[in-house]
């Protein structure tokens, strides 16, 4: 595969008015990742509608959502280093050590060393986005419905595993988000599901309202409903950045590792970029806590998982781009705003759409770039940003969140779906639901279906089929060992602990 | 509601009351001719089934989290109210009375003073209508008693 389509990516993403948008877009990501109570979808479910209504061109929208979506990852170690609150999930990893340095008196070598790993992995992962999409692409021409059935439930599986202490709130987020997307037209058919005569269910519960209602509405009644403790001031970051030759060198590895965790953590479905940082700092915990500074302000556990969570964003453009298959929230969204463009992403997008998806990449590495310059000198005015309180910050997101979902479909009912969807996400989220689940369980679910469905037709019924190719084969083993692994390795750590302890009993035993 | 009510307990039946709700639903889908042996019944189905099963699971074994509504989660139900009444009255009222109504009250409940929350609301509203018509170009709805 020849980089053709990148050099005309560059054209385009080099243009004045992307070029500001790529501006734009990291000085948004940078603020709202910083910003604790906003995350990157909420940001990008709010500018969507509104770039959608403005006629800003296709590709230009791409760049502002995506380089919202990665600058995300810089701002978020802003807020834990300073404030030791995370300013997005990707970033509670950087808080373990980055706080303890800001604490130590060197909290501008932590948003130094943070801010450069960040953009290594960054561009790490870029450089890995442009070599593998277009593999995976070609690898994805030849998938049927068999191989996207199984690929789905893959996600589905990863999404589980990693879900935490109540995977079964992750398969009921997946199977929620599911049924909801089943509202509407069935298209093999032309029967009408769950429309309840409401003409303007028939197309389906609308994306942009579903997205709306369940980031920025369920996260304003989340943050309300908590009982929002102050937070404390910022750590005052002074004197000279003093990061001395010995400490850059321990950085290389960490970094150079939690790169290709992350990239690799990014591209499996989801995974994404909470993971990737925890996994980055376990690993360098385990290589290189000899005096056990680790959590006492390594530089080296700063470095790790920032690296990891700006290579996880760059990772996961790849299956959203040339599978039509998002592997997290964001990506989703992402995924929605394409389809909002009636672009359909998918293995022919090098093709049918090599531009777009040329400006889109070349406009990462702009964009990494953008967000270095940004975040070296100009930390001090994110720092200022973070502490504007809610009651100015929340009505605006609201506000534009009425905005958004108004000026896109000009009807009352469509905002009562966003507040209805807005207070059930609320109620989930608030009793332990994850919302990723949710949202790929909406934006997967009908891919599930028409490919088990058309599956089904082609084979007339026979269910071998889906085990039938290589490939769908390889992707049952994957989520074999997805379910079972995980329980197995807790299983063993919980007898090896146990049989530790009747070995050695406890004194007061 | 005790003190002690599971959190899950509840979900748990709610989410079972919607998976035979679904179920009902998915049987009264009428469709005349599916190319597929599927047909648009059987995945709602499936679904409602997977929740059923989930809903059991969190009824055998519920986390310990427990209902427990804070002084200020009240709050949160004016929020819904304050938004369910900015977005009916935003065709009649027109753009910039509901943002005003909606912002100030939101900014309100988020701990501001009257007079803080109401310039919040005013700024909103005249920021937001100029930057959305005069430079997006996004018609929003005016005040029909108004006129402009």
């Amino acid at each position: 595969m020849s980089l053709d389509y990148l050099w005309q990516g560059f054209e385009i993403a080099f243009r004045f008015e992307n070029l500001l948008y790529a501006v734009v877009g990291c000085f948004v990501g940078t603020l709202v990742g910083a910003l604790p109570a906003l995350g990157p979808v909420t940001a990008i479910a709010l500018l969507l509608p509104i770039a959608y209504t403005s006629n800003v061109p296709v590709d230009s929208t791409l760049i502002l959502l995506a380089a919202i979506y990665y600058g995300c990852d810089y701002g978020g170690r802003i807020t834990s280093i300073l404030v030791n609150v995370p300013g997005d999930t990707g970033a509670v990893v950087t808080a373990f050590d980055g706080y303890p340095m800001a604490r130590k008196g060197r909290a501008k070598d932590a948003l130094a060393i943070s801010a450069i790993t960040s953009f290594v992995g960054g561009i790490l992962a870029v450089i890995g986005l442009t070599a593998f999409a277009p593999m995976l692409a070609k690898l994805a021409i030849r998938f049927g419905p068999a191989e996207y059935f199984v690929l789905i439930l893959f996600a589905f599986s990863t999404l589980t595993s990693f879900a935490g202490e109540q995977p079964v709130k992750a398969i009921l987020g997946c199977a929620l988000g599911s049924l909801l997307a089943t509202v509407g037209l069935d298209p093999t058919t032309g029967a009408y599901r769950f429309t309840f005569n409401e003409p303007q269910l028939y197309e389906g519960i609308d994306m942009v309202a579903f997205i709306i209602g369940l980031f920025a509405i369920a996260e304003i009644l989340l943050v309300l409903a908590s009982d929002e403790k102050r937070m404390q001031a910022p750590i005052a970051y002074e004197g000279r950045i003093s990061i001395s030759a010995d400490e850059a060198k321990a950085c290389v590895g960490p970094t150079l590792r939690g790169s290709f965790i992350g990239f690799i953590a990014g591209i499996l479905p989801g995974a994404g970029s909470t993971i990737a940082s925890m996994l980055s700092y376990s690993i360098e915990k385990q290589l290189g806590d000899r005096n056990g500074t680790f959590g006492h302000g390594d530089i080296r556990g700063v470095a790790g998982p920032e690296a990891a969570n700006n290579g996880s964003a760059g990772g996961s453009f790849a299956p959203m781009l040339t599978l039509g298959v998002p592997g997290s929230a964001t990506t989703a969204v992402m995924l929605g705003a394409l389809l909002l463009y009636n672009v359909q992403p998918g293995p022919q997008i090098f093709i049918t759409q090599p531009d777009l998806v040329g400006a889109l990449i070349a406009s990462m590495y702009v964009g990494n770039v953008i967000l270095l310059i940004m975040n070296l000198p100009m930390i001090g005015l994110f720092v200022r940003m973070v502490s504007v309180p809610n009651w100015i910050l929340m009505p605006t997101i609201l506000a534009l969140g009425f905005i958004g979902v108004y000026s896109v479909f000009l009807s009352v009912l469509s905002m009562m779906l966003m507040l209805a969807i807005g207070v059930v996400g609320f109620i989930l989220r608030a009793t332990g639901f994850g919302v990723a689940p949710i949202m790929l369980g909406f934006v997967l679910g009908k891919i599930l279906e028409t490919n088990l469905r058309n599956g089904l037709a082609t084979s007339n019924g026979d269910v071998t089929y889906f085990f039938s190719s290589v490939t769908s084969q390889i992707l049952w083993v994957l989520i074999l060992a997805v379910l079972v692994l995980p329980p197995i390795f807790k299983w063993r750590r919980a007898l090896k602990e146990a049989t530790a302890r009747t070995a050695a009993p406890q004194p007061e035993a | 509601m005790g003190s002690d009510m599971r959190v899950d307990r509840i979900l748990g039946v709610v989410i079972l009351m919607v998976a035979a709700a679904v179920a009902i639903g998915s049987f009264g889908i009428e469709y005349s001719f599916s190319s597929d042996p599927l047909g648009p019944r059987a995945f709602p189905l499936a679904l409602a089934i997977v929740c059923a099963l989930c809903a059991l699971w969190l009824l055998a074994r519920p986390s310990l989290q427990t209902v427990a509504v804070s002084p200020s989660a009240y709050r949160s139900f004016g929020l819904v109210a304050v938004c369910v009444i900015s977005a009916a009255l935003f065709p009649f009222a027109g753009f910039r009375l509901s943002i005003f109504l909606l912002c100030s009250v939101t900014s309100w409940l988020f701990g501001a003073s009257m007079f803080k929350a109401c310039i919040v609301g005013v700024l909103n509203a005249i920021v937001l209508w100029l930057a959305f018509t005069k430079i997006f170009g996004i018609a929003l709805p005016p005040n029909p008693l108004l006129g402009f």
